[in-house]
């Protein structure tokens, strides 16, 4: 090529004739990823389910209130005799946080190994990130894809986050579910603090798996490396009969299968308690689907939203769609505790609880957990729960998902389908 | 056929990363951005030059890991989109040694990590072609990325004879894969 020769790449109307191709071929790649796959899959009863088989679950504990779950991190932390590894999508130098990081840092002191892992959205909610603080009082801790200045050429990458609140004491004991390390999560509902969920188990399968997956992520993004080995599993106490899944989205997208499945299974009725469900076209379709074969869909929001409200518009422009479509929708009426908890429950059988929230963002765009359980024994500290909270909402009507259709609801929809 | 060479990394880049893109370990490459500029008129402008390109680091070993690179380089104030520089070489970290004062700077586990360097900018057009000589004592390591912090560059001709000097006064290089 001759010096002074245009090189066809720089070229302004070629530039953007590219990222016009470029754009369109994404619009393709978004439209093939749905919240959930278009088309039921096989009416077999006796498929497994998508994720982990943990046949040697045992020692379940459920807990509903940020101040029931504290308590008991507060128990397994000063139970500890060996580590504690803890993934928590945020981590708030606040009241409650600091309550946990300095118990973290006197068994520390004590011996016990203690690893934290966080998201970097703990830098942009209301409040101040504990990573500087953890660092301060020697926690370790490893920051999981930094959103910074210094980074800004993996901007893209941003939007993929580590959705991810699972705890492992010892090897043995494991809590996951939707409660993060900040007095928002942490605080009572009469306090303001979220309505929201834990739930402890043992199996060394799940926790075998658990430990793998930290200590990979930990070593990406930390200069200490960790080994695995390093980190004793015990065993399970199960029988080798607990029908039990592990939905640990590490990198496959295995959430959406798993409202998949839920919904095949289901005959007569699902709860969805799901505030952030931000439904697309094949979710509306399936739920459709459901409907005119009998199942009733409940779909169950929150009322109070403290700094959140941008959900609350971003869910309300699909309510109408929903109802439409058959769902029978729900808001949960305290008037202080916004509805965190994620959960899915199927014919009072079937049992999913964790971090999945019930939207493209958990579908595609986030690292998430949940545990699956089948069995109304397994599951029964959730169907009273779930008694306790439908007692305490009232229906959504037509008329007033009709509101949500304008385009401040719409703009919050688009904006955080993807980034919410 | 430039189109898709341009499509390709563009939607490797962009593609939803839980399905393409993780975090994995040891780290294998990544992309590298930086700001830099030459004092060699007769070869490249006196223009501030960004360059940008893939990387791939291997071997994560402790002492003396080596990694490839190749990019492009544009002069981009004033811009010169006729000099299209083709860039690629071989680094080498020396060590990875761990600084306190670090940590209580960045609040991020980071190493101090020195490299050294050996290159060549090849112009697109033909024009000419350089090697270079490059020595990074500001280099610090975190997890996931190399930031490197004014880096000076020797530029030799084809015949080993110096030609002038160069300076990377930033560089970020993110690992991806």
């Amino acid at each position: 090529m001759k010096k002074g020769m245009h090189f066809p790449v720089w070229d302004g109307g070629c530039i953007m004739k590219n990222m016009g191709l470029a754009l369109a071929l994404l619009v393709l790649l978004s439209a093939s990823c749905t919240t959930i796959p278009r088309d039921p899959g096989p009416e077999r009863a006796d498929l497994d389910f998508p994720g982990t088989r943990c046949a040697d679950l045992g020692g379940l504990s459920f807990y509903f209130t940020g101040d029931a779950f504290l308590r008991r991190a507060e128990e397994l932390i000063r139970e500890a005799r060996d580590y504690i590894l803890i993934d928590s999508f945020l981590v708030n130098e606040d009241e409650k946080g600091k309550q946990v990081f300095e118990l973290l840092r006197a068994r520390m002191q004590q011996g016990v190994r203690v690893y934290l892992i966080t998201d970097a959205s703990s830098g942009f909610v209301p409040g101040r990130t504990g990573i500087p603080f953890l660092v301060r009082m020697g926690i370790p801790v490893a920051e999981f894809n930094p959103m910074r200045g210094s980074r800004l050429a993996r901007l893209p990458l941003f939007v993929y986050r580590d959705h991810r609140k699972f705890w492992i004491v010892d090897g043995e004991k494991i809590l996951l579910g939707g409660q993060n390390i900040w007095t928002t999560s942490l605080a009572s509902p009469e306090q303001a603090g979220n309505t929201d969920s834990m739930v402890e188990f043992r199996s060394a399968v799940a926790c075998r798996e658990l430990v793998e997956a930290f200590v990979r992520q930990w070593n990406s993004y930390s200069m200490d490396k960790l080994h695995a080995g390093d980190f004793a599993v015990r065993p399970g106490p199960g029988t080798g009969d607990s029908r039990a899944w592990l939905v640990h989205q590490d990198g496959q997208a295995v959430a959406r299968r798993m409202f998949s499945r839920l919904f095949d299974l289901a005959r007569e009725e699902i709860w969805l308690i799901q505030d952030y469900t931000m439904p697309d076209r094949a979710v509306l379709r399936r739920i459709r689907r459901l409907s005119e074969a009998g199942v009733r869909v409940n779909i169950l929001f929150s009322g109070a939203y403290s700094f959140l409200d941008k959900f609350h518009y971003a869910t309300g422009y699909r309510k109408s769609a929903l109802i439409r479509a058959g769902a029978r929708l729900w808001e949960y009426g305290h008037p202080l505790s916004h509805l965190h908890y994620k959960a899915v429950i199927v014919d009072g059988r079937w049992f999913g609880i964790g971090s999945v929230n019930f939207n493209f963002r958990s579908a595609w765009l986030s690292k998430e957990l949940n545990l699956v359980l089948e069995g109304r024994d397994q599951g029964q500290p959730m169907l009273e729960n779930l008694a306790y909270l439908a007692s305490h909402s009232r229906p959504i009507t037509e008329e007033e998902a009709a509101g949500y259709r304008g385009t401040k609801y719409f703009l919050y929809y688009l904006l955080l389908f993807l980034g919410g | 056929m430039r189109a898709a060479a341009l499509l390709l990394p563009l939607l490797l880049w962009a593609a939803p990363p839980a399905r393409c893109l993780g975090e994995t370990w040891p780290w294998g490459g990544g992309l590298f951005v930086e700001s830099c500029g030459f004092a060699e008129a007769a070869f490249l402008p006196p223009a501030a030059c960004l360059s940008a390109g893939l990387f791939l680091e291997p071997l994560a070993l402790p002492a003396g890991n080596p990694a490839v690179f190749a990019g492009i380089l544009l002069p981009v104030a004033p811009g010169q989109t006729g000099d299209l520089t083709l860039r690629a070489g071989l680094a080498l970290t020396l060590f990875d040694a761990r600084l306190p004062w670090l940590l209580r700077t960045f609040y991020a586990a980071l190493r101090w990590s020195p490299a050294i360097g050996a290159g060549l900018l090849y112009r697109l057009d033909g024009a000419g072609l350089r090697f270079t000589l490059a020595a990074s004592p500001l280099r610090l390591r975190a997890g996931d990325a190399i930031f490197t912090l004014c880096s000076p560059e020797l530029l030799l001709d084809q015949w080993g004879g110096a030609r002038g000097w160069g300076l990377v006064l930033f560089q970020a290089a993110l690992f991806l894969f």
